[in-house]
């Protein structure tokens, strides 16, 4: 948990400011989208698998605090998904064609995702979101593109009133060259928002089904 | 009248004898919150602090991110969120005021906030509404409880003997049932692990400390 402009954050923007969207200028709509969707399906066809570290801050708007938490997340086509926290904590998900699998330090749970509509929900939208597809689901989200000279982004706002509740919006950036997710904001009615920033990204590396094992 | 004055004496030295663990408990400062031991888990120096946590309420089970900061003297903000981030209550203990600030829809019932406020309530904020209290009998030598009334309630509270420290309050007589709050650990500001847990409603809350 850190101040929100401490020194270490004020040293990390001037030695890193590619990994700062914002700094690249501000993003303006996109008023013809098919360029990029079309674009965006291409690189997701290629796409086997994917893995990354990702930071994760939880900014606290009445509080002017940020939790923040470490991982590494693990894709693989069609359906399975390694997602685990490091620090401050351990805390892994494994979703592997309709299962969830959740250890939380000791406890250890196992989802049937088919059998529960909220967790399928859940399911879709974690996929999405890491694969970037989420804007196809028009029925869930409505979105809207945007675009500076070295990112995309596309926001989705939630059309399902339960959805709606606890997820105002959810902001994805990709970069412009490669179409990788860098960063995924989830945007909650109560002001607060949670970034989730992606480096070291590695495409179609010869990841293993071990890691996506349900034990 | 020598013999009444020595059976005078007796009966003074008898009842000193039966009174005195009350008496030498009072000077000796046996009093929660106003000398040995303190009345309160989290004193006023307590900025904040983050846990790692979870929330089972019958057969549901959250887990994620507990986060308490003092916003003032008399508010202290209590916020859980899930991994990912997303919140699933933020809730502000003002003086006698609970304010709920956000709430997952399906937590939103007014007799589990009720009781998350009281819980919540008895751990974060010391009681100053004592009106009587009596020294128990403890089984194990290392720990002093107390039978406390107040205008919260009727509870016991269980103290380390050496260090002061509450390690476990519950409340005697309640509508909603039995709350046991359980603190571990010798940090100075805060705890390092808490088990609030009430049977009857199948509620646990588990908190593990993470850092300030």
């Amino acid at each position: 948990m850190h101040m929100k402009y401490n020194l270490g954050t004020i040293l990390v923007f001037f030695m890193f400011p590619g990994s700062f969207v914002f700094s690249q200028g501000s993003l303006t709509e996109i008023n013809n989208p098919a360029s990029f969707k079309q674009k965006f399906s291409e690189a997701t066809r290629k796409t086997q698998t994917i893995e990354a570290d990702f930071i994760q801050e939880k900014n606290l708007s009445i509080l002017s605090e940020k939790i923040i938490t470490k991982g590494r997340f693990m894709f693989k086509k069609e359906k399975k998904l390694r997602w685990e926290y490091t620090e401050p904590f351990h805390y892994l998900i494994i979703l592997n064609n309709g299962t969830m699998f959740i250890q939380d330090e000791e406890k250890k749970s196992k989802i049937d995702i088919r059998s529960n509509k909220m967790f399928a929900e859940i399911n879709s939208i974690i996929m999405g979101c890491v694969q970037g597809n989420l804007f196809n689901d028009e029925k869930k989200f409505l979105s809207s593109f945007f675009e500076n000279s070295r990112s995309f982004m596309v926001k989705l706002k939630p059309l399902a009133s339960n959805l709606k509740e606890y997820l105002s919006e959810i902001r994805i950036f990709f970069d412009k060259d490669d179409l990788k997710v860098t960063r995924l904001e989830m945007h909650e009615p109560s002001g607060d928002y949670t970034n989730i920033d992606f480096f070291g990204e590695k495409i179609n590396t010869n990841l293993t089904d071990e890691k996506f094992l349900v034990p | 009248m020598r013999s009444f004055l020595f059976h005078k004496s007796l009966l003074i030295f008898f009842f000193w004898i039966m009174l005195s663990p009350w008496i030498m408990g009072q000077q000796k400062g046996y009093v929660p919150g106003q000398g040995t031991f303190s009345n309160a888990i989290f004193d006023s120096s307590f900025e904040k602090a983050l846990y790692k946590g979870s929330l089972d309420i019958s057969k549901h089970h959250l887990s994620g991110l507990f986060y308490l900061k003092r916003i003032s003297l008399n508010s202290i903000r209590i916020l859980f969120s899930n991994e990912l981030g997303m919140n699933f209550f933020d809730f502000e203990l003002k003086g006698d005021e609970f304010i709920v600030h956000s709430c997952f829809p399906s937590l939103e019932r007014a007799s589990l906030l009720k009781l998350l406020e009281k819980d919540f309530r008895l751990l974060l904020i010391p009681d100053t509404t004592v009106t009587k209290m009596k020294r128990g009998r403890s089984k194990d030598p290392e720990l002093v409880i107390f039978g406390v009334k107040s205008k919260r309630g009727s509870f016991h509270y269980t103290y380390d003997k050496d260090s002061g420290k509450i390690r476990r309050i519950q409340t005697s007589r309640s509508i909603m049932g039995r709350t046991d709050l359980r603190v571990y650990g010798d940090e100075r500001l805060q705890p390092t692990k808490i088990h609030i847990s009430n049977p009857t409603i199948r509620l646990h809350i588990r908190m593990t400390f993470l850092s300030n």
